[in-house]
């Protein structure tokens, strides 16, 4: 695979600072030791660096992005500078102020609000007391003001019963086209909380089936890159694959595209390959050279050689049956639970899975 | 053609990913266009001074095999260029 010159998309945590708590906050370990964010200027000199460097789109996260008093002029310099940009947040300080500014700038790809549950108990257990209630008001400020947003729902032992009403409310009482699903994974501080917020395999099961009919009663609305629905696609296919003897889609740590495409950067500044590896530390914003780092650091580098790691280096994954469709899933959850990138992750291991308990509904491995 | 009041609008990204190929990313209509290395190479011409003729000749110094009616070809495809935005007429 050829490297392209320079990142497409930055992902940048723009605040350490957050007026929630989740229970799974995946991002909680970005912000140990940062006790200040980077100023206004500071990332205005780093948006220049990035419109050099020819970068089409900027993601703001956090933390809380809404957080930022700045957020206005932040967005100006993204604009100045030829980007687009997207949202992450928690929804419950957007303003009609907010919405009307992000309406007019006319480069605003989404806003992603998260919700997890159809009433306040579902949603609140995880994320806070009166979260769920400003998020809708969030959302239908957006609405008011046709700024584009999408939902993301994390599934968690609060919600794994009641994905389908779930889905009923938000594509029938909030009106979303579609939304996205992930589910808590063992990261930030979902390490700490896993045993009342991770689903067991029995438990998973329960969400693939689910997601799996949703998925049919709301064709492409529905979008998974991880979690439940999108590990059942794929072990789906795998095991197709494997009673049809098809040629071989895997066999080699091939589980993340994204440090071919996109960079990350901490709300301190320092450049990370990825927000969930935020301990790999490539250079610091405005000193180092993004391009430079892009196409020559040796961390990078190291990561991009996964590809040519085969599967059979690893015991485990040896006598496999799924070996030569297998990608070796994630490597920010393989660094947090095996403390190597370099190793296949268990989340996402459909061996694991099935070892441990798990199944997905036999209509859909039928050849 | 009059090419010599025709600039690259100013708010395109062009992104050199390699082989000479290149993405022209639009922010304000979110569009995203890929140019062949001929195609980038007469984009980045578009100066507001350059003709086609001058086009075509610098075409000549750097490719082979030319074809005769390339002035046809070069308008048509920035009268494109035009229609999808990413060409602009250049301000007095």
């Amino acid at each position: 695979m050829k490297l392209i010159k320079t990142p497409q998309e930055i992902e940048i945590l723009i605040t350490s600072k957050c007026n929630l708590f989740c229970k799974y906050c995946s991002n909680f370990d970005n912000f140990k030791n940062i006790e200040d964010d980077l100023s206004t200027s500071e990332w205005l000199e780093f948006f220049s660096k990035l419109s050099d460097c020819a970068v089409m789109r900027v993601t703001l996260s956090g933390g809380e992005p809404l957080l930022r008093g700045d957020l206005k002029e932040l967005i100006q310099g993204i604009i100045k500078n030829k980007m687009r940009f997207s949202i992450l947040t928690n929804g419950s300080l957007i303003t009609e102020d907010i919405a009307k500014f992000l309406a007019l700038t006319n480069r605003c790809d989404y806003v992603q609000i998260s919700i997890d549950g159809v009433n306040k108990n579902m949603h609140d257990s995880m994320r806070g007391e009166g979260s769920f209630q400003k998020a809708i008001e969030g959302i239908n400020i957006l609405k008011k003001y046709n700024v584009s947003f999408t939902i993301r729902v994390t599934v968690h032992k609060g919600n794994f019963l009641y994905l389908e009403e779930i889905a009923s409310f938000l594509f029938k009482k909030l009106n979303v086209k579609s939304f996205s699903i992930n589910s808590a994974s063992y990261l930030g501080l979902c390490k700490i909380n896993s045993n009342f917020v991770c689903l067991n395999p029995t438990e998973y099961s329960i969400a693939i089936k689910s997601l799996l009919k949703l998925d049919k009663i709301y064709p492409n609305r529905i979008k998974a890159l991880a979690g439940p629905l999108a590990d059942a696609k794929r072990w789906i296919f795998m095991h197709k694959a494997y009673l049809e003897n098809k040629a071989p889609t895997g066999g080699y740590l091939i589980g993340c595209k994204g440090i071919f495409r996109k960079l990350a950067v901490r709300a301190d500044g320092v450049i990370i390959p990825c927000v969930q590896l935020s301990h790999i530390n490539l250079g610091k914003i405005n000193k180092d050279s993004l391009k430079d780092i892009w196409n020559n650091h040796p961390k990078l580098n190291e990561m991009r050689e996964r590809k040519n790691i085969s599967l059979n280096n690893f015991s485990y994954c040896r006598d496999c049956i799924y070996i030569n469709y297998c990608t070796g899933n994630c490597p920010a959850i393989a660094y947090t639970m095996l403390g190597d990138i370099n190793k296949p992750s268990p989340e996402g291991c459909l061996k694991r899975f099935l070892e441990e308990g798990g199944n997905f509904p036999d209509e859909y491995i039928r050849c | 053609m009059n090419t010599q009041n025709l600039v690259t609008n100013p708010v395109i990204v062009l992104r050199e990913e390699f082989d000479d190929w290149v993405l022209v990313f639009n922010p304000d209509t979110n569009e995203i266009f890929s140019l062949n290395p001929v195609g980038a190479f007469i984009l980045k011409c578009l100066d507001g001074k350059t003709s086609v003729e001058e086009i075509i000749k610098r075409l000549e110094e750097t490719c082979d095999n030319i074809p005769v009616d390339a002035t046809d070809y070069v308008s048509d495809f920035i009268k494109e260029l035009l229609k999808y935005g990413l060409v602009t007429y250049k301000e007095n």
